[in-house]
């Protein structure tokens, strides 16, 4: 699995997971994110099982097990959180922060030992100590309780699946070409985001935030003004339409 | 890196929980990943030694001896060092593989007995289940005896390097004026040894809390 620093600061740095070469074909690729300060270590939509031993092995290059503190499910998806079991099982004391509305389906991949810290719907903060990051809401996109993750300090909004382009191959980490690009983005968005009014929402909201990098689920990472232009065609894409 | 201070705060932050072994496991190969780093220095600092005794001619000709030793040890630990690495992720994916193999044995164990009446097929698939379960079990069993086979031939390879370091200081002794560049490879060397160990100490540590 590619394991790479993206960005850092003196307080902390961005860590990219994915582009397994060994990930089984008929899994969707994804992203997972992680973010490390000098003694603890966030996994963001720690993925699936068949991902597990992977991550595993990615995360203790970075920390020793006892220090990964935090895990984050922007929602309920198996390929964001179904590897939960086996990390509960891993992680001597963690918390994982995800939507209150999923609790007790989450709970299904199985969780003894681990804390369940319920992100209300207005949002809220992860404090790793070094870094307070913004848990930003993200509702019906496409999930109905649903979680981005911005860094003030980094300017980086992990996004999930908003901007998610499902591309064959291993594709570069950043996005190159948009215009190109987003033959990649649209039917996914079309598909799986149900509503145009929380489109509209997210979009205004996220609007107001400094970004200078957007980090999707899947596919490729926007930096720069690719982000005002990924926000500028989601605005005029119409979704939750593909099937009708 | 794990050291035997933080080795303990990670085994007391389980609080008398079992570790599981893909945890052990995916911990060696980080932990013994470094291995390799300085086994590749050490190649390197032979060629270097090597340079060094070739301009340094007759006087560096007791030391020219003891570079191919440096290098061809450090080759093997390469070698050793990846299959280490190869083998605890192995360990990693199979240790959770067999942890789905108990969970399902254990699902299938509390099903009714009229539920094994009325589906034999069941009494079919449960022993297959426990049978997978014991060919992870006997797979994970044979990787942790490589393990320890190949964590031995390191430590037997850092005893011989260890022995070079002080031929190293007696050869550079007599190097005359090509003394000070040969002691400072026999430095480089000391130095490495004293890391290997440090590393295959943990490794050691990590294989004890396995079994």
């Amino acid at each position: 699995m590619l394991t790479k620093t993206l960005w850092e600061n003196n307080t902390h740095k961005w860590i990219i997971c994915g582009r397994d070469p060994e990930k089984p074909d008929r899994i969707i690729d994804t992203n997972q994110y992680m973010i490390k300060t000098h003694n603890r270590l966030l996994i963001m939509d720690p993925g699936g099982i068949e991902l597990f031993s992977a991550m595993l092995n990615s995360a203790l290059e970075y920390s020793a097990i006892n220090e990964i503190t935090d895990l984050f499910a922007s929602h309920q998806d198996p390929d964001i959180i179904s590897s939960l079991g086996l990390w509960d099982r891993a992680l001597p004391k963690a918390r994982l922060h995800a939507p209150w509305l999923w609790e007790g389906f989450i709970r299904h991949f199985g969780m003894e030992h681990t804390e369940y810290v319920r992100i209300p719907d207005e949002g809220g903060e992860i404090d790793l100590g070094a870094v307070r990051l913004t848990l930003v809401p993200a509702h019906y996109l496409h999930s109905s309780g649903n979680f981005n993750v911005y860094d003030p300090q980094l300017k980086v909004l992990m996004s999930g699946d908003i901007g998610a382009a499902l591309e064959p191959g291993q594709p570069p980490l950043f996005v190159e070409n948009f215009s190109e690009h987003t033959k990649h983005m649209e039917a996914f968005h079309k598909r799986w985001m149900p509503s145009n009014k929380a489109k509209q929402h997210w979009i205004d909201r996220v609007r107001k935030l400094p970004i200078e990098y957007m980090a999707p689920q899947h596919g490729r990472i926007f930096k720069g003004d690719d982000v005002k232009r990924f926000l500028d065609w989601f605005e005029a894409l119409e979704v939750g339409s593909a099937i009708l | 890196m794990l050291n035997q201070t933080t080795l303990q705060a990670l085994v007391d932050s389980f609080e008398g929980r079992t570790i599981p072994p893909y945890v052990l496991a995916a911990t060696l190969a980080t932990e013994l990943n470094s291995t390799k780093q300085t086994a590749k220095q050490l190649s390197l600092c032979s060629k270097n030694a090597q340079a060094i005794t070739a301009r340094a001619d007759e006087w560096g000709k007791g030391f020219s001896g003891i570079t191919d030793y440096i290098n061809v040890t450090a080759n093997i630990m390469i070698s050793l060092a990846d299959s280490v690495g190869e083998l605890a992720q192995g360990l990693t994916k199979a240790s959770v593989k067999s942890v789905f193999e108990q969970k399902m044995a254990a699902n299938l164990d509390r099903l009714s007995d009229k539920a094994f009446q009325n589906h034999p097929e069941l009494h079919q698939l449960k022993e297959d289940i426990l049978k997978s379960a014991d060919q992870f079990t006997e797979k994970n069993l044979n990787a942790v005896v490589l393990l320890k086979k190949n964590l031995r031939e390191i430590k037997d390879c850092n005893r011989t390097l260890n022995s070079i370091v002080a031929i190293c200081r007696i050869e550079a002794s007599r190097a005359g004026p090509f003394q000070d560049s040969l002691w400072a490879i026999a430095d480089t060397i000391e130095d490495a040894v004293l890391r290997l160990k440090d590393r295959i100490l943990m490794g050691d540590r990590l294989m004890n809390l396995m079994e």
